[in-house]
């Protein structure tokens, strides 16, 4: 048999996890459950963008069991991050960032309840490339977890055998653990923290999905007098089937191009009008992303 | 015309008196939450069971016959789709809704109107990627039927759209906080929709956000 030590893999993995405990905080979110959010830097805090209710006032409880009011400072829905300030965060401690993960490595979520510590762990599943988020975000990887982590974990850190971030825990479809990585959260926050907002790309119109025979598209269905759609000619009832010369299959799709690094795009619409197609060039408009 | 209509039932009702709110779920942990969410509202009052007349009544799909027929009710139902007893006024919702959503439709079903979700499965679907075609989801969205929305609730959408809280909503259309956070659920219960960020994601599918 190997050397291997059953006992000190164990308490190495809590180890890890209650040094990175002080950093985490957990708040109330809907369905009277907790979410947890942790110390990013600069006394900044980080939490899945779903969890915080608008307008709220946010009570963190740090892992100390203290609570302390918190300012939410901005969310950005493409990639599911908030940025929350608490009053005073004196001596939550800065995780360190990850090296590059594979599938199989080991993951450990961690969490706050109430000021109680929550560990988990397990695997990393999958690693994937980059992906564009439904609100149009671009996710720097594809990282799904083989965690057993519930709600509570949400807005939490996850990290790897060392004890360093490789993101942050949040819930896709069916409620499948996935992990927004490091660098994609460190974009987030030097927007949030200079704008308070993430942009989004602006059409100007109401869209609706159509089929027309093998054709897939947006139908315009309103207008901002005032948009980049009308501004450059489009009308009610055109049907938005490319966007720089790639199919769009319909609003979701669009959406999903609309995101924060398209404001300013110019682009080339391929618009179908009267059963006719002819392209149609803009520049993308912006809106503050909600 | 609307909005004074809507602005007179809330504060009527908590003017006069409490809406009696029967609570009658076969989940006893889920209906003493709902109890103390219903107490702690200024316009509900929550009863657990027996005697007296309620309003309206909170149901699931264990309650069976314990609430008579014509009272207007609201189901809780695990269902998808949540197909309910046919002819009185009710509202049918998932049951992992919001306790201040399942509030906000008790108010509706009280005052006679009839609110059903889209039967989505209410998860925040910001985050899917690569499973499925986008055409697919498009096909989805085709087929979902577009919910009617009062012009308040339109307009309270539009604000929902630019990020603004309830209080700035509130401040915007000249309504209160209270009023504002009743057209809010009333949206989420209409679009189907988990919270906030998926109300307007859903919006901006159906066409009701500019996009």
């Amino acid at each position: 048999m190997s050397d291997f030590n059953l006992n000190a893999f164990s308490q190495a993995v809590a180890d890890l996890a209650a040094k990175a405990t002080p950093a985490l905080a957990s708040f109330a979110t809907h369905h009277h459950r907790t979410a947890s959010a942790f110390h990013w830097s600069d006394g900044y805090f980080v939490t899945a963008e779903e969890a915080v209710e608008a307008g709220e006032e946010i009570e963190l409880t740090l892992a100390s069991g203290g609570t302390v009011k918190a300012e939410l400072i901005g969310r950005d829905p493409s990639t599911g991050v908030a940025l929350l300030k608490p009053a005073d965060a004196a001596g939550a401690p800065v995780l360190a960032k990850a090296d590059a993960v594979r599938p199989g490595n080991i993951a450990i979520a961690i969490g706050n309840s109430q000021g109680s510590a929550l560990a988990v762990s397990g695997s990393v599943g999958e690693v994937g490339p980059a992906w564009r988020s439904m609100r149009g975000g671009t996710i720097d990887r594809r990282i799904h977890l083989a965690v057993g982590a519930g709600g509570r974990f949400e807005g939490g850190p996850v990290l790897d055998a060392k004890g360093a971030v490789i993101g942050m825990l949040l819930f896709g479809p069916r409620g499948r653990a996935l992990v927004m990585p490091y660098e994609t959260i460190e974009r987030a926050v030097a927007t949030l923290r200079e704008k308070g907002h993430v942009a989004r790309g602006y059409l100007g119109a109401g869209l609706h999905p159509v089929r027309d025979r093998d054709a897939h598209g947006a139908m315009v269905m309103s207008l901002d007098d005032a948009g980049p759609a009308k501004a450059a000619g489009l009308s009610l009832g055109d049907i938005i089937v490319a966007w720089n010369g790639e199919a769009v299959h319909g609003p979701r799709d669009l959406i999903r191009r609309l995101g924060p690094d398209s404001a300013g795009a110019s682009v080339t619409l391929g618009v179908v009008r009267g059963g006719e197609q002819r392209d149609v060039s803009l520049t993308i408009g912006e809106k503050p992303l909600s | 015309m609307e909005t004074l209509a809507g602005d007179r039932i809330v504060s009527d009702a908590a003017a006069s008196r409490r809406l009696v709110v029967l609570i009658a779920l076969g989940d006893a942990a889920r209906a003493e939450r709902l109890a103390a969410t219903f107490a702690a509202s200024d316009d509900l009052l929550p009863v657990v069971a027996g005697g007296g007349r309620a309003d309206v009544a909170i149901v699931d799909d264990r309650s069976g016959g314990a609430v008579p027929a014509f009272m207007p009710r609201v189901l809780l139902s695990g269902r998808a789709g949540g197909e309910g007893p046919a002819g009185e006024v009710f509202a049918v919702m998932p049951t992992g809704a919001d306790d201040l959503l399942v509030a906000a439709a008790a108010r509706l079903a009280a005052a006679g109107y009839r609110v059903t979700g889209e039967g989505r499965s209410g998860h925040h679907e910001d985050f899917r990627a690569g499973e499925g075609e986008p055409f697919e989801d498009d096909v989805l969205d085709e087929h979902a039927a577009r919910p009617a929305l009062s012009p308040r609730e339109a307009e309270v959408l539009a604000l929902l759209a630019e990020g603004a809280p309830n209080k700035v909503i509130a401040r915007r259309l000249n309504i209160s906080v209270h009023t504002a956070k009743f057209h809010v659920a009333a949206i989420l219960i209409k679009l189907g929709a988990a919270n906030r960020t998926d109300a307007i994601a859903i919006a901006m599918r159906q066409g009701l956000v500019l996009v």
